[in-house]
């Protein structure tokens, strides 16, 4: 018996080493950046310029969680295809958001105010196929995108924001195509027209960035009997590929591969430096982050203690969201007082966004405003500029305002519950840690705050579909929760709180003032004037804050680390593309 | 034998059906949207016509069970769209089977030996050493196996790749690169057969039987080999062939640690994306499975050990 404990020892002794011994995996050159100081935490090591220029295979070995479809019409989320081309691309050049015309030969030209718009194609682009690709093929796609039976999940791209002459009709059935403004005049020359005038970058950032090409001889052999539906895009030899790069190997749920087209303009131009790049499916955090460490990865996002101990390394860049996050307030609730706008401003004010953001989310920043810092306006951050910045310091979070506006509503309210004591329910994501620390600290500060004895804050988790249902419904206090929101087009997200907006959630909102200024901002007469639609922007927050609609919380921005051999093309994260993985460059070997 | 087979098979098909019936409704209760919680209204509305969401549940079901037994199961709606769901399924058995099937070479032959050990020498420090292993497999769930696994031989000694090799054909790096998932996988199975093999192997040391047999002159290893073990493997037809049944089911924690596209995840990532379909498909495809484990270990009962009659006419007085 002793001996066998004795061999159990040794045995365990040999894996605690193993498991805390410095690390072989990987090589030299694999090693972090940083090295501990005394204090814990990680301080940058200089590293030694590259002298030499980089001449072996510039293979970016990158991660993904999951790839639904390679479909352009279907795809589920903003995962990277940087297989299809667009009209125009995105583009980083010298630090800025560029638009660079990729398979159309120039940028698009409207003569009539932003209503028509013509795109001239470059000649000599074709698919992966070898087959041609011109102005027909992107009528072609755009037709099968609307196509009503179809029923494609993307054709909103072609009737929100930006409203194609008739194409909403047409996803609806209720017109022909002919009478939709999307026509190709000739093999190379597209012409778009449009049901209300849009700006430059609307029509650059949907239309000429969001549209990909579909291949029709691929398209229509995937296509069922009756037309109801396509495989195509579904699997590697249903993918058709038109970009910077070419799909060259996908399994499903497995990896893909994409290898550089040389044959693409871009590419020609000289704005790709890749060879390939491949992508594994890695669902668990904890893997992606051994591998990014062991030197098998050149990317990872650092979440929660990885954020705090890497966030001032060189190589950890910061991604803006479009999104602030929050909780919806019900002004039509039966419990009185969340009709109150004081109690509902004051929950504003008190709610302890700073602390929630140090505490549980680590990485994303507070927000007390309801647009992003992420959202692009023109050629400014929306936020970086005054009237945006006066709002977001008008809405800080402030203990005396919060504590002042309750006095007045619990003066008011107060009789209407059973010994004084009101109480208010706040709904949160059932199965999520983070959202659950969440909300009780917002229920401690604000019990605290308030007083025990004249406020309570029940928590309620729900699965989310059921809390959006329940938003829907009206049937809540306050509710977790979100809506997206387009990184170039405020305005246009700005619809879910208009009285007009079919799937709104209830909170009792309902202004004569904000749905002019959504509808002008979109469709009327400052719809091309961005100083303007600023100021609309600016008011339609304002009205929603002095409201107490949204209660900002945080913006969920992400972090990534690169592995310091990939060279970004700029340090300055952009709308759209970000980084712009198109352009990573890589000075070293893995 | 065949009335009794046809008779399971009927009440197999019964069961399916009302499976069938169960999960379609009970998968309409769950709340979600299949076209996403932040999708256009009009998109909403034209996803939900599609799928036929618009109509009373009862004309939903019985529009499903038309296209099902006309075989035609349906397609992805949200996690793959449009894909065929028999396709997805089809797609995704091959690597779970190699995975198990490498997980079977090892956890069965490794689960008797062990078994057999443990019950030749009870009450030793071979009983006791493989009592813990026991133990400790059992308690230990398969994710912590499995992300320790990763953790030690392939961050810390970089012996093993972090992740499956699904490249190519079979090679022998793809083969090394099995090797953790594997481990990770037989854990378990090789706890369960241990447990069951030593506990059937001793029962059979100590019966009547046995010392027959070596009061009629067998030696020791000849009465356990000829009759001891034939007799403990009865009951482990009960854990052994679900296991071979199991070879075309998967776990949804190895194979997202290990990156592995098989079918494991399937069940619940298409319930939380309210892919309907894909969700019923899937819960079908487990049934099948186990009503067949189930009528494999009834029949296997009749052949292992010839006691056991089924259906064999009536007993004579």
């Amino acid at each position: 018996m002793k001996k066998f404990l004795a061999v159990l020892l040794a045995l365990a002794m040999i894996l605690a080493m193993a498991a805390c011994g410095n690390s072989n995996a990987g090589n030299e050159t694999n090693a972090p950046a940083t090295e501990p100081n005394g204090n814990g935490e990680q301080a940058p090591v200089v590293t030694d310029p590259v002298v030499d220029e980089y001449t072996g295979p510039k293979d970016y070995r990158a991660w993904t969680t999951s790839r639904a479809t390679f479909n352009p019409h279907m795809y589920t989320n903003s995962k990277i295809m940087m297989n299809y081309g667009t009209l125009v691309a995105a583009m980083s050049v010298n630090d800025e958001l560029a638009w660079i015309p990729h398979h159309a030969a120039e940028l698009p030209v409207s003569n009539d105010g932003g209503i028509t718009w013509t795109i001239k194609m470059r000649e000599g682009l074709t698919f992966s196929t070898g087959t041609t690709l011109d102005a027909t093929d992107y009528e072609y796609s755009m037709k099968m995108l609307l196509d009503p039976k179809l029923v494609n999940k993307n054709a909103t791209y072609l009737f929100d924001p930006v409203v194609i002459l008739n194409a909403k009709e047409y996803f609806q059935g209720t017109c022909e195509w002919e009478d939709v403004g999307i026509k190709a005049l000739s093999a190379n020359e597209l012409q778009i027209t449009l049901q209300y005038a849009a700006s430059e970058i609307d029509f650059l950032s949907t239309i000429c960035s969001l549209i990909w090409p579909v291949e029709e001889e691929t398209y229509e052999a995937c296509m069922n009997e009756d037309r109801t539906s396509t495989t195509y895009g579904t699997t590697l030899d249903t993918v058709v590929s038109s970009g910077m790069f070419y799909l060259t190997e996908w399994v499903t749920d497995g990896y893909e591969k994409f290898v550089r087209n040389d044959n693409d303009p871009l590419v020609k131009e000289g704005y790709v430096f890749l060879d390939s790049y491949h992508a594994r499916y890695i669902s668990q955090n904890s893997t992606r982050a051994e591998m990014f460490w062991a030197g098998e990865l050149d990317n990872h996002s650092l979440t929660g203690d990885d954020y705090v101990q890497y966030k001032n390394d060189p190589r950890a860049h910061s991604l803006l969201s479009a999104n602030v996050w929050g909780f919806f307030m019900n002004g039509a609730s039966s419990n009185p007082i969340m009709q109150s706008q004081d109690f509902r401003n004051a929950v504003h004010y008190g709610t302890p966004r700073e602390r929630i953001c140090a505490d549980v989310y680590k990485l994303y920043p507070a927000a007390p405003a309801i647009v992003s810092t992420g959202i692009y306006t023109g050629d400014v951050y929306y936020r970086t500029t005054e009237r945006a910045q006066a709002i977001a310091e008008k809405y800080a979070t402030s203990e005396e305002k919060a504590l002042d506006l309750f006095e007045k509503a619990y003066a008011e309210y107060a009789d209407q519950y059973p010994n004084g004591k009101v109480s208010v329910e706040y709904i949160y994501f059932e199965g999520q840690e983070d959202q659950k620390r969440q909300a009780e600290i917002l229920q401690e500060t604000l019990e605290n705050l308030f007083g025990k004895e004249r406020f309570e804050l029940t928590l309620r988790a729900m699965p989310p579909a059921s809390a959006y249902d329940a938003y829907r419904a009206g049937d809540y206090d306050l509710g977790l929760g979100v809506r997206l929101a387009n990184n170039f087009n405020p305005w246009a997200t700005m619809n879910v709180w208009t009285t007009t907006y079919a799937d709104p959630y209830q909170t009792g909102f309902a202004s004569e003032e904000f749905d002019q200024l959504q509808y002008n901002s979109m469709y009327g007469d400052i719809a091309t004037d961005m100083e303007a639609k600023i100021e609309a922007l600016a008011r339609m927050e304002e009205l929603l804050l002095e409201y107490g609609a949204f209660c900002p919380v945080m913006q969920n921005d992400n972090c990534v680390m690169y592995h310091e051999r990939i060279e970004l093309i700029s340090d300055v994260y952009l709308p759209l593309i970000g980084f712009n993985a198109n352009q990573y460059n890589i000075t070293a070997a893995p | 034998m065949l009335k009794y087979i046809l008779k399971r098979i009927a009440a197999m098909v019964l069961t399916l059906f009302i499976i069938l019936s169960l999960s379609f409704f009970a998968i309409r209760l769950i709340p979600g949207d299949v076209a996403g919680e932040n999708a256009a209204p009009e998109i909403k509305a034209a996803m939900e016509a599609r799928y036929h969401l618009d109509k009373p549940l009862g004309e939903q079901y019985v529009i499903f069970l038309k296209n099902f037994l006309s075989l035609d199961f349906g397609e992805s709606m949200t996690l793959y769209p449009r894909r065929p769901v028999f396709a997805i399924i089809r797609d995704k058995i091959p690597t779970t089977l190699m995975l198990n099937i490498f997980s079977l070479c090892l956890t069965i032959p490794v689960g008797l030996f062990c078994g057999i050990a443990a019950a030749l020498r009870k009450n030793t420090i071979v009983d006791y050493a493989i009592s813990a292993m026991v133990v400790f497999n059992v308690s230990v769930p398969s994710f912590v196996f499995a992300t320790l696994l990763q953790y030690i031989f392939a961050y810390k000694l970089g012996m093993f790749p972090f992740l499956l090799e699904i490249e190519g054909g079979f090679s022998f790096s793809k083969f090394w690169s099995m090797i953790l998932p594997v481990l990770a996988l037989s854990f378990g199975g090789i706890a369960t057969i241990t447990r069951y093999m030593r506990a059937e192997l001793f029962e059979a040391l100590n019966s009547e039987y046995m010392l027959l047999s070596k009061s009629k002159g067998l030696s020791n290893v000849q009465s356990t080999l000829r009759h001891a073990l034939r007799n403990s493997f009865i009951p482990l037809c009960n854990v052994i062939i679900p296991m071979f049944m199991n070879l075309l089911g998967g776990s949804m924690v190895v194979e997202n640690i290990f990156g592995i596209p098989g079918i494991g995840s399937l069940t619940s990532a298409s319930i939380q994306t309210s892919d309907y379909y894909l969700t019923i498909a899937v819960l079908f495809f487990y049934s099948v499975i186990s009503l067949t484990s189930m009528l494999l270990v009834d029949l296997s009962y009749g052949i292992v050990d010839p006691r056991i009659r089924i259906g064999g006419g009536k007993v004579r007085e």
